[in-house]
């Protein structure tokens, strides 16, 4: 599987570019600590402190680790939301019965997975079966 | 609805990639919070409307939530030590959000918005503790250049042996009881073994073997040892004249054994230098000719036992007997 991605996303630099300036990403975060308690949080604060330690971070602060996997938590969902809409327009691209909508049955594919990732610029690229 | 479809798309996921074998508990490690995230990346694709992903999808987003936490957290922690800090704070992470990306500010919407599904960490295992009625003994604490959050050193009867040894018995009655017993041991077995091999007397007529007795030499010159000169003079006369060397005529023809009737009491060992017809030669290791000792005058050629020497020597046995016998009766 291979797997490339750029971390500046040309779509949401315009919009970070405004925020990254000084006073902005102070306002808005400690607004999100509070927000982000641990029972709201899927993954656990063990495992993304798993990861963390793994990567050299040492969380003094519980809550930044319910931050970080929240912010993860986004990422992913827009992702799984971006695929979702690739998912129905395929679907009512031609017209089908607007009644049915589809009959509510949406299974991720990597045909829809592979055009949302690539707005974000990572490129993937599954081989088809395996020789 | 959705809890039902979360747990069929959770147990798909788990069920289709449960195929590696993991060996260590290293790997168990890792695959245990691999694990998670797939159930979290699940969990999100049902919130999100799926029904159903196909397995690589799964993956594939699996594999992108690890990499993005371990970029935050790599990216965190250089912001940090940037600006001459160990320990990150809020800002190294909004930062590291900006810098890759993340709009920040949709954050809070997001946080009120997901308030459903919970899932549970993975289950830590802890050491084997011993219970407490199996451990003996304290266990030594730990030396300071070992960090506290190491396991503790094992019961002490596991790795330290202490030598068992009983103390010997200093009590004085204790100890003389012994020595008394042990001498009157050894007297006991060497005249017996004297008995046995040598010639013996028997005090009944008809029993030779339960009381035997040492048999008794009766001196050929009875009063020899009336006429012979004290120790004291022997010595004395030893040092007068220690160049005259006497030859060993005299000593064929003395039968010099001490022989007193105390038989039962005595040990001491039998003189018979240069006997031809050896009536005792029973082979014993007691008849052996003594070498006598020079004190005064060392002088290695001079083997032959001269016959003051000879006679001093015998005297001194015998004065060592008597001394026996009375510290026997005595003490």
């Amino acid at each position: 599987m291979s797997c490339s991605g750029s971390g500046a996303d040309p779509e949401a630099a315009p919009a970070s570019a405004a925020s990254a300036p000084g006073p902005a990403p102070a306002v808005s975060a400690p607004a999100a600590l509070p927000a982000g308690t641990a029972a709201e949080n899927k993954i656990p604060d063990a495992v993304t402190g798993y990861y963390l330690n793994r990567a050299g971070f040492e969380a003094s602060d519980p809550r930044i680790i319910r931050l970080i996997s929240l912010a993860a938590q986004k990422f992913i969902s827009d992702i799984a939301n971006d695929a979702l809409q690739h998912c129905k327009m395929k679907g009512t691209a031609s017209g089908s019965s607007r009644s049915k909508s589809k009959d509510r049955k949406y299974t991720l594919t990597m045909e829809d997975l592979t055009p949302a990732l690539s707005e974000y610029g990572i490129n993937v690229k599954k081989p088809h079966y395996f020789t | 609805m959705a809890d039902a479809a979360a747990t069929a798309g959770a147990a798909g996921s788990g069920t289709r990639s449960g195929s590696k074998q993991s060996t260590n508990p290293a790997d168990n490690y890792h695959l245990a919070r691999r694990r998670t995230l797939q159930v979290v990346v699940s969990s999100l694709l049902t919130e999100a409307g799926f029904e159903s992903a196909e397995k690589a999808s799964v993956e594939t987003l699996t594999e992108m939530l690890q990499s993005y936490i371990s970029e935050i957290g790599r990216s965190a922690k250089s912001y940090c030590e940037h600006t001459a800090r160990t320990q990150p704070t809020l800002s190294d992470i909004v930062v590291t959000l900006v810098e890759m990306g993340f709009n920040v500010d949709t954050l809070p919407a997001y946080a009120k918005r997901s308030q459903r599904m919970v899932i549970t960490a993975p289950p830590v295992t802890n050491q084997p503790v011993t219970p407490k009625a199996l451990t003996a003994g304290q266990n030594r604490p730990h030396p300071p250049h070992i960090p506290s959050h190491f396991p503790e050193f094992p019961d002490p009867h596991t790795y330290i042996k202490t030598p068992t040894y009983r103390e010997p018995v200093s009590d004085y009655q204790v100890l003389r009881e012994k020595a008394a017993s042990q001498r009157r041991d050894v007297e006991r077995a060497l005249t017996r073994f004297m008995a046995k091999t040598g010639e013996t007397q028997s005090l009944f007529k008809d029993d030779v073997s339960t009381f035997p007795l040492i048999a008794a030499r009766p001196f050929t010159i009875p009063y020899l040892t009336a006429l012979l000169p004290s120790e004291l003079e022997m010595q004395q006369m030893e040092e007068t004249d220690s160049s005259e060397q006497d030859e060993q005529t005299d000593t064929e023809n003395l039968p010099l054994h001490i022989s007193p009737n105390v038989a039962h009491l005595l040990f001491h060992p039998r003189l018979s230098p240069r006997r031809k017809s050896s009536t005792s030669a029973c082979g014993s290791p007691l008849s052996y000719p003594v070498i006598p000792s020079k004190q005064q005058s060392p002088s290695p050629d001079d083997t032959d036992p001269s016959l003051h020497s000879l006679i001093r020597q015998i005297l001194s046995y015998y004065a060592q007997a008597l001394n026996q016998t009375l510290g026997c009766s005595r003490g």
